[in-house]
């Protein structure tokens, strides 16, 4: 009995690469949609006054603070390369399996390359 | 059906070809992808404006952000962006929420916040512009 073929139930099937990039770039728009209410906290502190402004920032560039910027740089730059990936295979092009897993190393890249590039220019020029 | 309707006239077919399964046929689809576009346009400027004044104090932000440009990138991103995540959220909500009324009222609960959000937003935004 311990023998037979057990069906691929999701808890004893590894996802191979494109369903995990596809649940990642989902993932990815539901963090980023948490951001928005933090950037409308930011501009309106902006509009406030100082002391509101000085209280939003320092949270914003504390350790925990700096972390949930750097993942919402993350999930930005990875949901706008797999939105692009998304757009070129809604068009019926880059939808084999090969091509579609070399897209998605392609929004791997893109996403930690532009990641860095950003923050190296954040902490570069401040 | 309104029968005064120029559409009745058409065969029951016509009228539901091209409709789809959600009954309002791409609609919904091309304005997501149009919005994503937008979003991801505007929010690249964002970003740009951001490193560009990264490390500014109060008084420099406040000052960089009354110039036209930063104000036009600024409104352009709570418009495009907010109505883009209204959009996608509701899809988020309609694949995993299955009581529909739960789904609804959740709905209704982001888009309502998100104007508000959005609303005073742009009023502070327009504010720090016209320096009142």
């Amino acid at each position: 009995m311990s023998n037979r073929p057990l069906s691929p139930h999701l808890q004893v099937y590894r996802l191979p690469l494109l369903p995990i990039v596809s649940i990642l770039t989902r993932g990815a728009a539901i963090i980023l949609f948490f951001g928005i209410p933090v950037f409308a906290t930011w501009i309106i502190a902006l509009g406030l006054g100082e002391e509101a402004y000085r209280f939003v920032t320092g949270i914003l560039t504390s350790p925990l603070g700096l972390i949930a910027l750097i993942s919402w740089t993350l999930a930005f730059y990875w949901h706008m390369s797999n939105g692009i990936r998304h757009f070129i295979q809604d068009t019926g092009r880059a939808l084999t399996i090969a091509s579609a897993e070399h897209a998605a190393y392609i929004c791997i890249v893109f996403t930690f390359v532009m990641t860095t590039l950003t923050w190296a220019l954040i902490w570069g020029l401040s | 059906m309104n029968l005064l309707s120029p559409s009745s006239r058409r065969s029951s077919l016509a009228q539901a070809r091209g409709l789809g399964a959600s009954g309002t046929g791409t609609g919904l689809f091309w304005l997501s992808r149009l919005t994503w576009f937008a979003t991801m346009l505007v929010t690249m400027a964002l970003l740009i404006l951001l490193i560009t004044y990264a490390g500014s104090d109060y008084a420099q932000m406040k000052a960089a952000l009354s110039s036209f440009v930063p104000t036009l990138i600024l409104t352009l991103f709570v418009a495009v962006t907010f109505f883009h995540f209204t959009l996608e959220m509701q899809e988020v909500i309609e694949d995993y929420v299955h009581n529909f009324g739960l789904a609804r009222g959740l709905m209704l609960l982001i888009r309502f916040s998100f104007v508000v959000l959005a609303v005073s937003s742009l009023l502070m935004i327009l504010r720090n512009f016209f320096g009142v």
